[in-house]
């Protein structure tokens, strides 16, 4: 049976700060990917974000708070067929 | 042919350098962080993985202070400009390099006053030279942790103690340095990282400068500034030498607030700071101190040899290390150069972009001749130099 789970995306301030959350997700064992955001996404134009399963956000942002990344907002986008 | 110019850029490399090098430049990647496309993904993960490596080598726990530059002479520029301020003193030490000398000569153009302490003296002497010329206004201090001309090398961990003692002082402290009088600690690392054990943390320094392509074995084109957690934590407080695209914040007249991309405007160089994580892996696994004990070993017996010879002097005899510096009698260390080379060794003559240190270490207008050893140098290379000096100068 397919599922459908909600995507939401953790919005940092550069694709260093991406690549150290998704690091980080990873050896606590939350799946994510980077992606690049759109101008119209931010406030200051051109940003990343780490795409993962909703469900793991509050963990995700904690891992990111713990370990000095400062992210500006979490961003829930549609549903993903997985 | 025998290279002994590793104080200028090692040679050879380690063979997964030139692999990565290789593999880079050939493969599919795009621009680091810039979109998230799979190519400037790879590319951008390469960086980090770099980034993490250095980090790691230098003990940062953060690998976002690592800001890689093209060089160590950029990397210097981006950290003294960074720190200065209009009215400010610099204090730097007499075996500087002319990346740490130009700049704070251009600066004293712009009303910033430098001053040079004791280098090539006791440690003890070191330091009281530098609490004699530090005054309220000195707002930075540069160390070259080892010259690029001898085997001297620079008590950093206790300068560092000195400038964690004055921020004190000062209330500056050492967690933030925002509306504060800091002192900053600026080390110049080009030629002992990868020879030799730094850990920023321990030793104070609020940003470790140095070269990728020396002892790290990277590429050239590889450079790069770790900053300390103090100066990490104000980095939008600190002035930007080069402004431009950083991939993030484009509608922002600023460059980002945070590090790295705070100081790395343009495009990054994947190929070489990519290949220099896998020099980084070779240093690790032979040991930077096995490393420098390999070179020290190279360096006292040619010093020993030379110091034999008839009317060649040996600078600094006594600072055995990795480099070594000479003369013979009235030659021009340019001529003397030149007859090594026709043997198919290869030196550097003249004042190696160091001034201010051949006059610390008083040699003559014309300069010195310079070897530099690295890992891959022998016992018998040594030797062989030996032999063609000694025909050279009979």
């Amino acid at each position: 049976m397919k599922e459908y789970s909600e995507k939401c995306i953790i919005a940092v301030g550069s694709m260093t700060f991406a690549l150290k959350g998704q690091k980080l997700f990873g050896q606590n064992n939350i799946v994510s990917s980077v992606t690049h955001l759109a101008p119209s996404m931010t406030r200051h134009g051109c940003a990343y974000g780490i795409v993962l399963d909703c469900r793991y956000t509050k963990t995700a942002v904690a891992l990111l708070s713990e370990n000095g990344i400062r992210y500006s907002e979490v961003i829930k986008t549609g549903g993903e067929k997985h | 042919m025998i290279y002994f110019d590793n104080a200028a850029t090692s040679w050879p490399k380690p063979p997964e350098v030139y692999r990565e090098l290789l593999g880079i430049v050939s493969g599919e990647y795009g621009n680091p962080g810039r979109g998230s496309h799979r190519m400037a993904l790879a590319a951008s993960e390469k960086i980090y993985d770099c980034r993490c490596a250095v980090a790691e080598m230098f003990g940062s726990d953060h690998p976002e202070n690592v800001v890689f530059t093209y060089n160590d002479t950029y990397a210097l520029n981006i950290a003294i400009k960074a720190f200065s301020r209009p009215g400010c003193g610099i204090l730097i030490s007499g075996i500087e390099h002319n990346s740490v000398l130009r700049p704070v000569a251009a600066l004293s153009k712009r009303n910033i006053h430098y001053s040079i302490y004791k280098a090539g003296v006791s440690d003890e002497e070191i330091i009281r030279d530098i609490k004699r010329l530090i005054t309220p206004k000195t707002r930075i201090i540069v160390a070259n942790h080892g010259s690029n001309i001898c085997g001297l090398r620079l008590p950093i961990e206790k300068i560092g103690a000195l400038v964690k003692e004055i921020n004190s002082r000062r209330g500056s402290g050492n967690s933030s340095v925002r509306g504060k009088n800091p002192l900053y600690f600026v080390v110049d690392s080009a030629q002992t990282a990868g020879c030799a054990e730094i850990n920023i943390q321990k030793c104070g320094i609020d940003a470790l400068c140095s070269a990728g392509h020396k002892g790290l074995y990277g590429p050239q084109g590889s450079g790069f500034i770790i900053f300390g957690d103090k100066a990490a934590s104000s980095a939008d407080f600190l002035s930007t030498v080069i402004e431009g695209g950083s991939g993030v914040a484009s509608i922002d007249l600023n460059m980002p607030s945070a590090l790295p991309e705070r100081f790395e405007a343009g495009t990054m160089s994947t190929p070489a700071i990519g290949a220099l994580k896998k020099g980084i892996d070779f240093v690790k696994l032979r040991g930077a101190e096995e490393i420098y004990a390999h070179e020290c070993a190279l360096g006292k017996r040619l010093t020993e040899m030379l110091i034999s010879v008839r009317n060649t002097k040996v600078y600094m005899p006594e600072r055995i290390g990795g480099t070594v510096l000479f003369n013979y009698a009235d030659m021009s260390s340019e001529q003397l150069a030149g007859e090594l080379e026709k043997a198919g060794i290869c030196v550097r003559a003249g004042l190696h972009c160091a001034p201010l240190a051949h006059k610390t270490l008083g040699t003559p207008e014309y300069g010195a001749v310079r070897v530099s050893f690295s890992i891959f140098n022998t016992r018998n290379e040594v030797d062989s130099f030996y032999r063609v000096y000694s025909n050279i100068v009979k």
